[in-house]
């Protein structure tokens, strides 16, 4: 049973113990998010000598650019990418990890490492293999299996760098959340249809993944964010949105035009329509998706 | 360990005492990029100036790149707890020029009573960092310039004996090392302050109107009309036939393409010296940049950080900062920075005391910057680039280039879309400065 307290005659008590976490959503989000918003209606130079507050400017400078929307479809390109491969590495690796029977922590501790790495950190060591003039990995590529593979100049080499790059730091992630689902399931379940003769596919398809799909859904939601929002650390120090623009996804631009580039106003402008447009997505995530899950009784 | 940790207290207790005895000596702070390798130069240089004298104590703090320690300081002025001094990308320039938070490292030294006479200084270094009628606004900290870098006993395995003058030359070399096995024949380390900034200064062309913004910030840029095309087409032909290999953007990715002997060439700044020093397996020379023919070659354009002082701070505290300044500039600091760093000297006098030493004799590469950075007669082409929002406006042209080398866009249509992105940044910068 749920404990339950009722404040209905005690309503300075609620908000009196609201209050120290309201205080500090207040300070670190709410305070933050309507700086951006008011920011994106100004211009002004980085050490707050001016300020004019100048409308729609921004969002006009924003929307006219043509490679604006380069960075829009290259986003939804990336974001895709990353969060399917994220999030079926993820669910395979603990598939096998749920079924190895020997050695199953070191598995475990090996799938969880990378998520340890700094994403610059890994970006520098994605580089480190995978540059055409001397990556090790890129050599092999191009001697042993005769693949022309150049990130610098080709665009599709470098978004796939990209994706393979971010996602696979978000496989730890999703594997630990993956296991402790896979875990959580009666064997009672998994033996009665091996008894009634289903196989192992056909007991994932009609019991695993359906009981999962809980935690499938969720990690849809917390990958799409992460793709959208937290890999400007891995565009920068592997392509900086290059080549030629390929790779130059919608928070990259945030990143280089605000912390880079030090243009607030045009910063603020793109971060409040990539909040838009996440916010968008999340809640046609939760309208379609979300009916299909099943969740626990 | 406890005694250790019992030592380490008495120290400091120790330390307490005497600076309370001796009457603390006024802090000076002084931020600045941590610069890896080179840190140690840094450190040096600082505990030299401290330990010469009592009054003033630097305490130096690294923040990270050159963008967060630029990041860092804005907060700091919001915040009202500036630095010092802080050391500034060159092509930060601008920006700090119109912060309302900069004291002048020229009015400084007046004020301060050092007579110095700027003429003994290397005059292109100084005009970077100069306002249009010649005053001083930051002092020249981590200037290098970029310069042609070959390998010597790859040239021997072509048969080529000395490096190549001209670009043209430069393509019939590369040619010959691609036939002596050579998979890539050359590469560059910030391309666009090479093949655009560089090229145009060398060759005495303007990179932007207003004298590439030094009169004002209605500047545009002009280089898609320049001989800069023609250098870009031309390298997207080298690019066909592997004579080019794009390395990647800004520095890092075209030294291990070099030292690791795959590239036969590589311009790159000539502060890459101690690096290549450490890791190249040949030998390898520097030769100044090359230039057209029938040209004769200018100044080439520096580039590097830049020591600026702050505004807010006390009278003494000034007094202070004009000492380490003149401390910093002086012939033994000047020639001991650029043997430990690779970055060029500021005076003439620590370069003819450097050059005494035989110091070139040894190390040929480390003389090239400085006599390319004083070919011909600096112009107010070849004076600075004097432009805001650089981040943005390279980044932008950046990715135009990469997409020459991929060839999506001919060298024309690629810095027509340059110039258009970029005089849209700098209308921009214009707008944020409240014009």
């Amino acid at each position: 049973m749920i404990k339950r307290v009722n404040f209905q005659r005690h309503k300075p008590l609620a908000f009196l113990l609201l209050a120290p976490q309201m205080l500090v959503l207040a300070i670190f989000v709410f305070w933050p998010a309507a700086q951006a918003l008011y920011q994106a209606f100004t211009i002004s130079d980085p050490f707050g000598q001016h300020s004019t507050f100048v409308w729609f400017d921004n969002f006009r400078d924003v929307l006219t650019s043509p490679e604006y929307f380069n960075s829009i479809y290259r986003t939804a390109i990336f974001s895709t990418g990353t969060t399917a491969s994220a999030v079926l590495a993820g669910l395979g690796f603990a598939v096998l990890v749920d079924r190895v029977a020997r050695g199953k922590s070191v598995y475990r501790l090996m799938i969880i490492w990378p998520y340890a790495v700094a994403p610059v950190l890994a970006g520098v060591l994605w580089l480190f293999l995978f540059h055409p003039i001397y990556g090790a990995i890129a050599l092999m590529l191009k001697q042993g299996f005769g693949i022309p593979w150049n990130p610098l100049l080709d665009g599709s080499d470098a978004m796939l760098l990209v994706i393979v790059a971010a996602a696979w730091k978000q496989v730890s992630y999703n594997f630990v959340f993956f296991l402790a689902a896979l875990q959580a399931i009666p064997r009672s379940l998994i033996e009665a249809a091996a008894i009634d003769g289903a196989g192992p596919i056909r007991r994932f398809v009609s019991i695993v993944f359906p009981l999962i799909s809980p935690t499938t859904f969720f990690l849809l939601v917390i990958n799409v964010v992460y793709a959208f929002f937290d890999t400007f650390g891995i565009i920068h120090a592997l392509t900086q949105g290059g080549p030629g623009g390929a790779t130059d996804i919608l928070v990259y631009k945030v990143y280089a035009d605000g912390f880079l580039g030090l243009d607030l106003g045009l910063s603020s402008a793109q971060s409040v329509i990539l909040m838009i447009l996440v916010i968008g997505l999340t809640a046609v995530q939760f309208r379609y998706l979300e009916r299909r899950v099943k969740y626990a009784q | 360990m406890r005694n250790r940790l019992f030592g380490a207290l008495a120290g400091m207790v120790a330390a307490f005492a005497a600076s309370v005895a001796a009457a603390a000596p006024i802090e000076i702070q002084f931020w600045h990029p941590t610069l890896g390798p080179i840190d140690d130069a840094l450190k040096q240089q600082i505990e030299s100036f401290n330990n010469s004298q009592t009054a003033y104590k630097v305490v130096a703090s690294g923040r990270g790149t050159y963008d967060e320690t630029f990041n860092a300081a804005i907060a700091g002025f919001r915040a009202n707890k500036s630095p010092h001094l802080l050391v500034v990308i060159g092509q930060g320039t601008q920006s700090m020029l119109l912060s309302g938070a900069v004291y002048p490292v020229q009015d400084l030294l007046a004020a301060e009573g050092y007579k110095i006479d700027w003429d003994n200084y290397i005059q292109p270094v100084l005009n970077y960092y100069r306002t249009k009628d010649m005053k001083l606004l930051s002092l020249p900290f981590s200037v290098s310039t970029p310069i042609l870098w070959y390998n010597k006993d790859g040239f021997a395995k072509a048969g080529l004996t000395r490096p190549p003058v001209t670009w043209d030359e430069m393509g019939e070399y590369l040619t010959k090392l691609r036939a002596a096995g050579f998979e890539c024949g050359y590469t560059s380390g910030w391309q666009q302050w090479v093949h655009v900034d560089n090229y145009s200064t060398i060759h005495d062309l303007p990179i932007a109107t207003l004298h590439n913004g030094l009169d004002g910030l209605a500047a545009t840029f002009t280089y898609n009309k320049t001989d800069v095309v023609k250098n870009i087409a031309r390298l997207q032909s080298w690019v066909a036939d592997g004579r080019y290999v794009y390395s990647g953007r800004q520095g890092s990715s075209a030294t291990p393409a070099f030292a690791s002997g795959r590239c036969a060439m590589m311009t790159h700044s000539s502060a890459v010296f101690s690096s290549l020093q450490a890791s190249a397996k040949f030998a390898f020379e520097a030769a100044p940049l090359p230039y057209e023919a029938g040209t004769t070659p200018h100044n080439s354009l520096i580039g590097g950080g830049a020591l600026w002082v702050l505004k807010g701070h006390k009278p003494e505290e000034y007094k202070g900062v004009a000492a380490f300044l003149a401390h910093l500039a002086s012939p033994d600091q000047q020639a001991k920075w650029h043997k430990d760093t690779g970055y060029m000297p500021i005076t003439k006098a620590a370069y003819e005391k450097v050059k005494a030493e035989g110091y070139y004799e040894k190390y040929p590469q480390q003389e090239v910057a400085i006599t390319q950075v004083q070919r011909g007669t600096p112009t107010l082409n070849t004076m600075t680039v004097r432009l805001g929002n650089a981040n943005q406006y390279v980044a932008a042209l950046e990715e135009e280039m990469e997409a020459v080398w991929a060839n999506k866009k001919t060298a024309q249509q690629a810095m027509d879309d340059a110039v258009r992105r970029g005089n849209e940044i700098l209308r921009r910068f214009e707008r944020q400065r409240g014009n």
